[in-house]
C-alpha cells in the first residue's frame, strides 16, 4: 500500500484536530499508525504527532493528504541520511 | 472602559464579491450607511467605550470592518494576512496606525492567511479561532506561539458564516452565543468542551448576523432582527441594544465586524 508520513502540531488535542485527522484517514479508506506523539503538559503547550498513513491507491493517498493539509498536517520530509540503504541487487 | 477601533464608512460600498452576501447588483445606500454607522458609534460611546478612529482609505471599501485589521493582545498587534487580494491593501494602513499608537506589530509569515479578530475571539480559557474560508489553521499555531495561549481551532462549514465572529460570540459571564450549524461536528464538540451554558441561536436569527455583536460587560450591541435571542439574553441579565445594520449586512458584516477591541485582552490569562 502506498504510504506517507505526516506531522501534526498545535493544540491538536483541545481542538480535536487529532481525532479529526484520524477519522478522516479511515473515512477515506486509509490506515494509520501513530509513530510518535508528544502531548503538551501545560495549558498553552502545543502537542505533536507523527503519523504514518497508507491508502489503497496512490490517487486515494494523494486526495487524503490534500485534505489533511487543510487540517494543518505537513508531509514529513525524511532526510536522505535516515532513509533505508538500498538492498543489494542479488543479480550483481 | 474598553477602547475600540472603528473606521468611518467614507469609502464603503459593495465594489467586489468575496462572500455570499455581497452582490455588486445590490449596492449600499450611502445616507443609510452613514446613519447606521453613526448609530453604532453613538451606541458604543454611550456605553462608556472610548473610540479611536483609523482614517479610511480610498479604494479600500471594507476597511470599515476593523475587526479584520488584526488581533491586539496587551501591547502586541498581529496584523491580518488577508486571503483576498481585494482586502490586502488594508493591512499596512492598520499596522502603521497601530504602530503609531504604541503597539508592537508582529507579522505572521506571508504564507499564512489570518483575518484577525474576525477569526480569533477570546472566550472562557482560550482563544477560539475559525479556519477554512479566510484563515488557515496553520496561522493559529503561529498565533499561539506569539501569544503563548491555548488556541482552539474550529472549522467553519457554512460559507455565509465565513469568519468565526459571524457565528460565535463569547459573553462576559464565560458563556457564549453561537450558531452551531456554522461549525463541523469536531468544532461543535471542542466549543462545548470549553464553554458552559452556550446559547444556541436559531438559523433564522443567525442569518441576521445576531452573533456579530459587541459585548461590553453586560451590554450587548447587536443587529436588530433577533427577538428570541434578545429575550434569552435579557433573561440572563444582559441589556441588548439592537441596531439597524442592513447596509453592512450587504457586505457580510455587522456590529462586531465594524469594531476591534484595543486590545481584545490585556493578556491571555484574563
Amino acid at each position: 500500500m502506498p504510504s506517507e508520513t505526516i506531522d501534526l502540531r498545535g493544540h491538536i488535542i483541545d481542538s480535536l484536530t487529532l481525532p479529526k485527522v484520524l477519522d478522516s484517514i479511515l473515512t477515506e479508506g486509509g490506515n494509520f499508525k501513530i509513530v510518535e506523539i508528544k502531548i503538551g503538559q501545560k495549558r498553552a503547550d502545543q502537542s505533536y504527532a507523527r503519523i504514518e498513513i497508507s491508502g489503497p491507491t496512490h490517487e486515494k493517498l494523494d486526495s487524503m493528504v490534500l485534505r489533511l493539509r487543510e487540517l494543518g498536517a505537513e508531509v514529513t520530509k525524511i532526510p536522505d541520511a535516515q532513509a533505508s540503504p538500498p538492498r543489494p541487487d542479488p543479480a550483481a | 472602559m474598553r477602547n475600540l477601533l472603528l473606521c468611518a464608512p467614507d469609502h464603503y460600498g459593495i465594489e467586489y464579491e468575496i462572500n455570499p452576501w455581497m452582490s455588486r447588483a445590490r449596492g449600499a445606500d450611502t445616507p443609510l450607511v452613514q446613519s447606521q454607522w453613526k448609530g453604532l458609534h453613538d451606541a458604543l460611546s454611550t456605553l462608556n467605550a472610548h473610540i479611536d478612529l483609523v482614517p479610511p482609505q480610498p479604494k479600500l471599501p471594507d476597511m470599515v470592518f476593523t475587526a479584520n485589521a488584526g488581533l491586539a493582545v496587551g501591547r502586541k498587534f498581529i496584523p491580518s494576512n488577508f486571503r483576498h487580494q481585494e482586502r490586502a491593501g488594508e493591512a499596512p494602513h492598520f499596522a502603521r496606525w497601530m504602530e503609531q499608537h504604541g503597539y508592537e506589530v508582529v507579522w505572521l509569515p506571508q504564507t499564512l492567511y489570518f483575518e484577525g479578530e474576525g477569526d480569533a475571539l477570546f472566550g472562557a480559557d482560550a482563544l477560539f479561532c475559525g479556519y477554512k474560508f479566510r484563515s488557515d489553521i496553520n496561522s493559529h499555531r503561529a498565533v499561539a506561539d506569539i501569544l503563548r495561549c491555548l488556541v482552539i481551532s474550529v472549522e467553519l462549514v457554512d460559507p455565509r458564516f465565513y469568519h468565526i465572529d459571524t457565528c460565535f460570540c463569547p459573553l462576559s459571564d464565560g458563556s457564549a452565543m453561537w450558531f452551531p450549524g456554522a461549525f463541523d461536528e469536531y468544532g461543535q464538540r471542542a466549543i462545548r468542551d470549553h464553554i458552559p451554558n452556550l446559547i444556541d441561536v436559531s438559523p433564522e436569527e443567525a442569518a441576521r448576523f445576531s452573533c456579530n455583536a459587541v459585548v461590553l460587560e453586560r451590554d450587548i450591541v447587536l443587529p436588530e432582527g433577533a427577538p428570541k435571542l434578545v429575550t434569552t439574553l435579557t433573561e440572563r441579565g444582559f441589556t441588548c441594544h439592537p441596531l439597524a445594520m442592513t447596509e453592512f449586512l450587504k457586505a457580510g458584516g455587522a456590529c462586531k465586524c465594524l469594531t476591534m477591541f484595543l486590545p481584545q485582552r490585556e493578556s491571555c490569562r484574563d
